[in-house]
């Protein structure tokens, strides 16, 4: 490098003005979606029904988002739709539980093959008080908002 | 210099993106549990899972990985536990087991000693003649029973359980089976077991212990319908649960529940005639065995309830009192459990009765059709009338 270009950069300043533009919208850049990340976040509860099998979540339905979700493959699901509600099958190495979810805001379970049936004896749900399960089957049907913590125990 | 920034800028940036990344540990949100073939919950008051939402998520992560390490150890329907292996070696084999299958093997020995062989789990082939546990359907005739010529060699492989040794040698753990087999239309059996209550029992001892470990000092564990354990409740008030106790012999217009009573820092185990069972010719068959028959107790002992610090040996005792009858049971519960809380109902020719070791002011009877037919002197099942 000839002397002069020493010169020259030593006489530049640190950062050109291109220089800063980038470095601000990199910062600001991480710092935005550090503050989208951590105080939008919405964790508030929705309205639906959150299935569980053998312990895993593997299935949600929003009533006001009128949608599914299949989660993990913790189960072999099928889902066949109407007007008015949904036919969703559970299946797993134990055993499979169908439940009807009608978009006017009830579950129940319809069929099962498990001895006692329990599950299709069971009240619908149609409010966040309500569960239905399959205890063989380790099937649970829950409303996101359901909370039975209290201090009555039943043996 | 003027290089050097951007390098320094890159490098924090990686730094704070991998720091946080670490903060998003895959965690188990799931309080729901699946083992043994049962449903079990963890329950945390929702204010504490609020607070402690990382302590919670990772207790029931090792809750779950504690009871798959149960059901892969002790299952007797998945075919590549232990026990399985047990039960599918040939009299007088020698089967090594981990160290899961040892412990609850061992308390299942220690039960069997304490209660003169009134639990016995082996009387798998019972159960199953009776058309429980993997039998595929009740029998609905007199004709489907089993027959007594079978049921009684079915009783020379459960008879033989205390003759079952455990052993550990150079830090591996075995079971060496009894050199017994019977022989039915020509095939050979030799004995099985089935450790599924007294498993659960140790599940929820095991998951009271990592309550302990991460110092949930609220909150309860259910495994499947019989095992319970209790820390507290935290109620504004009080910090006890309300033990309801459901009505064995419930129908449309009676109460639910025929007795309740408060608990806490507690485990609890209850064994009943009125969950799996069938009617024939008027005659209810459960599926607890009475081992000195080998058939479904028939000693009007409906339910039995046992709270103490152990759960696992709890169920045992149910499934022991239950079979005894109601005079043993007191004599039972009385010099071997004097120090725990129990309860069993009888049916009495259709008056349904409490028997009870707690004080008659702990308890309160919510059925009319029950009644408590004891008092409690110095601790000791007294029976009036």
């Amino acid at each position: 490098m000839s002397l002069k270009k020493v010169t020259q950069v030593k006489a530049d300043r640190g950062f050109k003005i291109f220089d800063l533009i980038v470095y601000g919208i990199v910062i600001l850049a991480v710092a935005v979606a550090f503050i989208v990340l951590f105080t939008t976040r919405d964790d508030s509860p929705l309205s639906g029904i959150r299935v569980y099998a053998k312990g895993e979540a593997v299935f949600e339905y929003s009533f006001k988002e009128n949608s599914y979700k299949i989660i993990g493959d913790g189960a072999k699901i099928t889902v066949d739709k109407d007007e008015d509600k949904l036919t969703v099958r559970i299946a797993t190495d134990v055993g499979y539980n169908t439940m009807e979810i009608f978009k006017s805001g009830k579950v129940k379970v319809v069929d099962a093959d498990c001895k006692n049936k329990d599950c299709v004896y069971s009240m619908e749900i149609k409010d966040n008080s309500g569960i239905i399960y399959c205890s063989p089957h380790g099937l649970r049907i829950v409303p996101y908002e359901y909370s039975d913590f209290g201090p009555d125990v039943e043996i | 210099m003027k290089k050097l920034f951007p390098v320094a800028l890159s490098a924090v940036i990686s730094i704070s993106a991998f720091t946080v990344g670490c903060n998003f540990e895959k965690l188990d949100t799931s309080p729901y549990f699946f083992a043994m073939a049962s449903d079990a919950t963890l329950n945390i008051p929702p204010a504490v899972v609020q607070e402690r939402e990382k302590d919670c998520y990772r207790l029931y992560g090792e809750t779950r990985a504690l009871l798959n390490n149960i059901d892969r150890s002790i299952s007797a329907s998945l075919s590549t536990t232990y026990i399985h292996k047990f039960n599918e070696a040939a009299a007088g084999s020698k089967v090594e087991l981990n160290e899961t299958a040892y412990a609850v093997f061992s308390l299942a020995k220690e039960a069997y000693e304490i209660t003169g062989g009134y639990y016995n789990p082996a009387v798998y082939y019972n159960v199953i003649a009776y058309g429980f546990g993997s039998a595929e359907r009740y029998p609905s005739t007199a004709d489907d029973l089993p027959t007594d010529e079978n049921i009684e060699k079915y009783n020379l492989l459960s008879a033989a359980f205390k003759d079952v040794q455990l052993l550990t040698e150079n830090g591996k753990y075995y079971a060496i089976k009894p050199e017994v087999s019977i022989t039915i239309e020509g095939v050979p059996y030799s004995m099985k077991i089935d450790l599924g209550g007294i498993g659960k029992g140790y599940g929820v001892d095991e998951v009271m212990g990592l309550m302990d470990k991460y110092q949930m000092v609220y909150g309860n564990f259910v495994f499947g319908d019989s095992s319970i354990g209790l820390k507290k409740y935290n109620g504004a008030e009080f910090d006890h649960y309300k033990l309801g106790f459901s009505n064995p012999r419930y129908k449309e217009g009676s109460s639910r529940q025929y007795l309740r009573t408060n608990v806490k820092d507690i485990t609890l185990s209850t064994s009943g005639d009125n969950v799996q069972y069938y009617e024939i010719d008027g005659v209810r068959y459960c599926h607890v065995m009475d081992p000195n028959t080998g058939k479904p107790v028939q000693t009007g002992i409906m339910t039995a309830t046992v709270l103490g610090p152990n759960a696992a040996l709890n169920d045992a005792y149910t499934t022991a009192i239950m079979a005894m009858g109601k005079e043993k049971a007191v004599e039972f519960i009385n010099s071997k459990l004097s120090d725990h809380r129990v309860v069993f109902t009888y049916d009495n020719g259709g008056k349904y009765e409490i028997i009870s070791n707690i004080p008659a002011d702990e308890l309160e009877i919510l059925a009319e059709d029950f009644s408590l037919v004891n008092t409690v002197v110095d601790g000791k099942i007294v029976l009036v009338g």
